[in-house]
């Protein structure tokens, strides 16, 4: 991680393209952003905070500092492998995907809090997370659709419906009701690409929406070929280049695949059986495990093809 | 009613154990290491992997692993744990089953 400029810090993410990139945030945008989460939840009146998300990241950073100060309130990180606390009657849980099947596998434990309200950021919701919810009436689910380059955009209770753009987001360009678009918004959280850069007039999410209303917009898709896994933004395209130059003549692909624990995950696709065990050996070698594919595997007919750029 | 004798023996779980595990980390494993700790020896086996690891288990062996009560920090830290847990869940099933 680079030296924190004064006043600002430095998110590192997966580009939508290409490599890493790093983004800033001054410590007003940060105080801002915290201000409008903690908002959403002081109505549940926490009395701890447990977040899975880490704190190099955006999420895990509001999540597991600033929020839990402007509410006045404890925090803890808890390991995916970790029960959930027994010393608190009303925990806000900041998940990621994988925190949904840790709450599946933690019936008894849930029933035992007075209140749960689980915060989930970063990435679609697992298929799990509608049979938690079900099964717990006192839990009460707030979604977050943002990114580390715009930080919250909107905002969807209760696992359905439209999301609500957040109150000092604004869409930029036609806003037409019932018109398919990428997400483009302004406002004074945006990220910069620089401590010292000028604030962006504007950001272009990879997400497709449709607006629902003046305010209001349902997630339709994602338009980059990028994959979720656990939330951490993987770069597929990224991945096979460098599969490509260490195994020369392959032919690869790569299709996204749901997973009962990390939400996304994906599957790299060798035109030529005989080539996946080296194909193989060269993930295993080369890609930290956080990047890694499901599995290495001939293509078949009827592969799902990844988005297109 | 006794349902002790369709419960797998000891050494049929460890065999399907290793099998479970096996699809998570992509490696063959030895009785000789069941003692052994998978987390060193494993990329794969990371926290994220052990999740896997527990949902393999469950669906092999149709039984539920609860994260509070079961302690996945231990009791899925080798082959050997993990077949002792799924002795223990296979006995009370067996116990249960029979109390009904």
């Amino acid at each position: 991680m680079q030296a924190p400029a004064a006043g600002f810090t430095p998110y590192r993410t997966s580009g939508t393209t290409g490599g890493p990139v790093t983004w800033w945030r001054g410590r007003d945008q940060l105080d801002a952003e915290a201000e409008l989460l903690a908002g959403l939840f002081a109505d549940a009146r926490p009395d701890l905070v447990v977040t899975h998300a880490p704190p190099e990241h955006l999420f895990g950073h509001l999540m597991g500092v600033l929020v839990p100060r402007l509410l006045g309130v404890p925090a803890t990180r808890l390991h995916l492998l970790d029960g959930l606390p027994a010393d608190c009657a009303r925990p806000l849980i900041a998940a990621v995907p994988a925190t949904w099947w840790a709450l599946g596998h933690a019936a008894r434990a849930l029933g035992r809090y007075e209140r749960v309200e689980v915060v989930h950021s970063t990435a679609p919701l697992p298929e799990r997370a509608a049979a938690v919810c079900a099964a717990h009436e006192r839990l009460r689910l707030t979604e977050l659709h943002g990114s580390t380059e715009t930080g919250l955009v909107g905002v969807r209770r209760g696992g359905a419906g439209a999301w609500e753009l957040a109150r000092d987001v604004t869409p930029v360009g036609p806003w037409l009701p019932g018109t398919e678009r990428r997400l483009s918004v302004s406002g004074p959280r945006l990220a910069r690409t620089a401590p010292d850069a000028a604030l962006p007039d504007a950001f272009v999410l990879d997400d497709l929406v449709v607006p629902a209303g003046p305010r209001s917009y349902r997630l339709v898709g994602r338009r980059a070929r990028l994959v979720k896994v656990n939330g951490r933004r993987v770069n597929a395209d990224g991945v096979l280049n460098r599969l490509r130059a260490a195994v020369p003549g392959c032919r690869l692909s790569w299709t996204p695949v749901s997973d009962p624990v990390r939400g996304e995950w994906y599957e790299i696709l060798a035109e030529d059986p005989a080539t996946v065990p080296r194909v193989a050996h060269a993930v295993s070698t080369l890609l930290p495990p956080a990047e890694r594919p499901r599995r290495v595997r001939p293509a078949l007919m009827g592969d799902a093809e990844p988005p297109s750029r | 009613m006794s349902d002790t004798a369709a419960t797998p023996s000891d050494a049929e779980i460890a065999d399907r154990v290793r099998s479970a595990v096996r699809s998570v980390v992509g490696s063959e494993l030895a009785p000789a290491d069941d003692a052994l700790e998978l987390a060193p020896r494993f990329d794969a086996y990371d926290s994220l992997g052990v999740l896997d690891c527990v949902g393999a288990v469950e669906r092999e062996f149709g039984i539920a692993v609860d994260l509070v009560d079961d302690d996945l920090r231990t009791t899925f830290v080798s082959v050997a744990a993990i077949s002792a847990l799924v002795r223990r869940k296979l006995d009370d099933q067996a116990v249960l089953g029979a109390a009904f």
